[in-house]
């Protein structure tokens, strides 16, 4: 939301989380298989409404 | 107080996080409205009230059963009491499609037909409906699934499917 | 930025001190009978063996657990953790201590009136209460008085707040204090539903002042503090996270102003989000439902906000312990400091909490795993352990400041957060199989007659799970009780490790420090997703569901 410089953090560098980033896509990934997984388990138990 | 800074820092990486996430959840939405609106699992939606305490007055679970109203479609009015399901047993065969109307004579209960993407709160007061077609022959259980009770465990039917 | 000098006095620590011990009771009586629940499931019946006399029925010491341990051990928990954030954070003492200490004891009284028809077997009705099951009136009135017990203590906080921004014009409220006050208003919004159910529906109806409830109504009511209530458990745990973790790991937080929108969030959305607890329900409409679809996937964003702040706190943690490389920071963590290692391991398991809990809210999905054994598979990842293990770390390092005595046999609390997370694990994983298989949840599954062979293996890892988990919350509790009698001094009074932020606070946007607009947001959003099936349903109500008692056996 903000493109302007970074205010001095101490004395401290200012890293990128690139560890966080890594984590959380494997976190993305199990998220995808997961929620798919149930997501296909319910298709194959048919369907429930019959017009 | 000097706000010389004052904004909302987002990391990129934090920022790609954030579109990602939503753009997963948006994907995930639109694959559940496409499975309950074009596929039909749906879930139940209100069908009629009836008075727990006076079954009799509300015609179709005075006697409970399964009605056929066409060629392999059923009508089945299963009322659920502490701590049996009446009527316990139904046969119908292979290839119906059976749409459930169950409602409680006193406490809540669940019906969850095994198997089946057919699960509801059955609440006194409600009658709760979903629809199945059972393709292949055999014994499917319904079993209660919400506490009613101390003999709760025991609580349970079966469609029996036959070819 | 600021040197945390600020003293709390002994009174204070005592007042916040009692809410533990309070707390940890509960959680030691009540975390008795989930192990006796697994290992029933397993085919170890100990209720009819051994506990029989006293404790009468599984679904007596089912209600025990899930009141203690969910209800009690969590809000009396969180009240004390609450009173010592808002102090501490805004240095300055409470404003009307009395009157948080009258909440404090009214939610004792309240527990106490409560506990009663429990361990008669007159209140057996697990802690969902609902209708038309009918407990004993002293449970409904016991309940109530805790509730609004933790509300009169949330009314100090408020009062507390507006002395200290009168005195702090234009200062950015310290985050641990701001976050408190988020989760209370949230608690206060999110407990109405509950108010309404028993002050209208529920006493009136167990004293025989009415003859019927709906229960449909009730479970509306119901589910609009249900949900929230995790909300409740969790922000304590998520202030913890982005709040103390990444100082007791030796970094900062990386974002002050994520985080206090993440928290604006969860305001908002927590609350409008009950009816996806009631996908399956007859007399909720599909369009509601879908509605309620949607704003539940909306309060799971704030979670991935949170997500990501806490591990890249983590992450700068580790960095500046020397990590290196992609992921080498990691085993830089202080793995070995109990209360580090409890959140760390919540937070792993709280991940998979937060995935099944994605599940659960996916409308039609739920039909495989409405009232299975996967959804207490679920919130044992969440509350019992993303919650309750947080909580255990928070007092491996918050008793010993209180006392300024040394934390009892460290060794032992790295031990049992281990087994916590290795018997979760196991409980865990196994519940949500065998639920998906078909499991009933709030079932004694050794007494069914309909289990198919298939389950045998996972409910013997429930068993074994919980088993596990038996040892490890007696090994919890002897370390706190050890703590407490320890004749140990600690030589300097300890500091809380509360996190500095990587901005300067007083750089997030003003917009996050003001409270009317996003009150005003809260309003409207419960009026768009509730008003109108709040008036429908009661309006249509038909009161025609007397008590039902006679079910309890025992």
């Amino acid at each position: 939301m903000s493109n302007e410089k970074l205010p001095d953090s101490g004395n401290e560098q200012f890293e990128h989380p690139k560890g966080a980033a890594v984590i959380l896509a494997i976190f993305f990934l199990l998220i995808i298989i997961l929620w798919g997984s149930v997501y296909l388990i319910m298709l194959s138990r048919g369907v429930t409404f019959y017009g | 107080m000097a706000n010389k800074h004052e904004s909302m820092h987002i990391d990129p990486y934090e920022k790609t996080w954030i579109i990602v996430s939503i753009l997963m959840l948006a994907v995930f939405f639109g694959a559940i409205t496409v499975a309950g609106l074009s596929f039909g699992v749906r879930v139940p939606d209100p069908v009629a009230r009836v008075n727990p305490t006076d079954l009799q007055a509300s015609g179709t679970f005075a006697e409970p059963g399964l009605k056929e109203v066409a060629p392999k479609r059923y009508e089945a009015y299963i009322v659920a009491q502490t701590w049996s399901f009446n009527p316990r047993e139904i046969t119908v065969p292979a290839g119906s499609i059976v749409k459930f109307y169950v409602t409680s004579r006193d406490v809540q209960h669940g019906f969850k037909l095994q198997n089946t993407n057919v699960n509801m709160q059955i609440v006194p007061g409600q009658v709760s409906s979903l629809a199945v077609k059972f393709d292949e022959p055999g014994e499917y259980d319904f079993i209660c699934t919400e506490y009613c009770g101390i003999a709760h465990a025991t609580m349970y039917g079966k469609v029996i499917v036959v070819p | 930025m600021t040197a945390n000098t600020y003293q709390l006095t002994a009174k204070e620590k005592r007042f916040i001190g009692w809410h533990f011990i309070f707390a940890i009771a509960a959680l030691s009586i009540g975390s008795l009978f989930g192990p006796f629940q697994a290992m029933e499931h397993a085919g170890w019946n100990f209720y009819d063996k051994f506990l029989n006399p006293i404790f009468h029925s599984y679904y007596e010491g089912l209600t025990l657990h899930g009141v203690l341990n969910a209800l009690i051990w969590t809000t009396f928990f969180i009240t004390g953790f609450l009173t010592f954030t808002i102090i501490y954070g805004l240095k300055r003492p409470l404003r009307y201590p009395k009157l948080n200490a009258l909440g404090f004891w009214m939610m004792v009284v309240g527990l106490l009136i409560a506990a009663v028809p429990i361990l008669l077997n007159q209140a057996s009705v697990l802690y969902t209460f609902y209708p038309p099951m009918k407990a004993h009136p002293a449970f409904y009135i016991g309940v109530t008085l805790v509730v609004v017990g933790s509300w009169i203590e949330g009314y100090g906080f408020y009062l507390t707040y507006y002395q200290w921004r009168k005195e702090n014009p234009g200062v950015r409220t310290p985050l641990i204090s701001f976050m408190s006050l988020i989760t209370m208003v949230m608690w206060q919004v999110a407990t109405l539903g509950a108010a309404a159910e028993l002050l209208v529906d529920l006493i009136p109806w167990s004293l025989g002042l009415r003859a019927g409830l709906d229960p449909q109504l009730d479970r509306t009511y119901f589910w609009w503090t249900g949900h929230p209530l995790v909300y409740f458990w969790l922000l304590p745990a998520y202030m913890s996270w982005y709040a103390f973790l990444p100082r007791q790991a030796g970094g900062k937080l990386f974002s002050d102003s994520l985080a206090r929108f993440s928290f604006w969030l969860f305001l908002l959305l927590s609350v409008p989000v009950g009816f996806h607890h009631q996908y399956v329900d007859p007399g909720v409409p599909e369009g509601w439902k879908m509605v309620h679809s949607l704003l539940t996937y909306s309060v799971f964003f704030p979670s991935m906000l949170t997500a990501f702040t806490v591990v890249a706190s983590l992450e700068n943690a580790g960095r500046n312990r020397g990590g290196k490389g992609l992921l080498g920071w990691i085993t830089k963590l202080p793995w070995n400091d109990p209360s580090v290692l409890a959140q760390l391991l919540a937070g792993i398991l709280f991940f998979f909490g937060g995935i099944g809990g994605l599940i659960n809210a996916s409308y039609n999905i739920n039909l495989v795993v409405h009232n299975t054994a996967w959804v207490p598979g679920h919130f044992h990842l969440t509350v019992a352990t993303g919650v309750t293990l947080t909580f255990m770390g928070i007092l491996y390092w918050l008793v010993p400041y209180l006392t300024k005595k040394p934390l009892w046999c460290k060794k032992c609390a790295v031990i049992q957060v281990w087994l916590w997370f290795i018997g979760m694990t196991i409980f865990s994983n196994a519940m949500h199989v065998v639920g998906l298989l078909g499991a009933p949840r709030r079932t004694p599954l050794g007494a069914a007659p309909y289990i198919p062979e298939e389950w045998a293996g996972h409910l013997l890892r429930v068993g074994i799970g919980g088993f596990i988990l038996l040892i490890s919350v007696y090994l919890f509790v002897a370390v706190m009780i050890g703590s407490l009698v320890t004749k140990k001094k600690l030589s300097e009074e300890p500091e809380p490790p509360v996190a500095e932020s990587l901005l300067d606070p007083q750089t997030t946007p003003r917009w996050l420090d003001r409270w009317v607009p996003w009150l005003v947001g809260v309003v409207i959003l419960l009026v768009i997703a509730y008003g109108p099936q709040l008036v429908y349903q009661i309006s249509t109500a038909q009161f025609t569901s007397p008590p039902i008692t006679n079910i309890f056996g025992g």
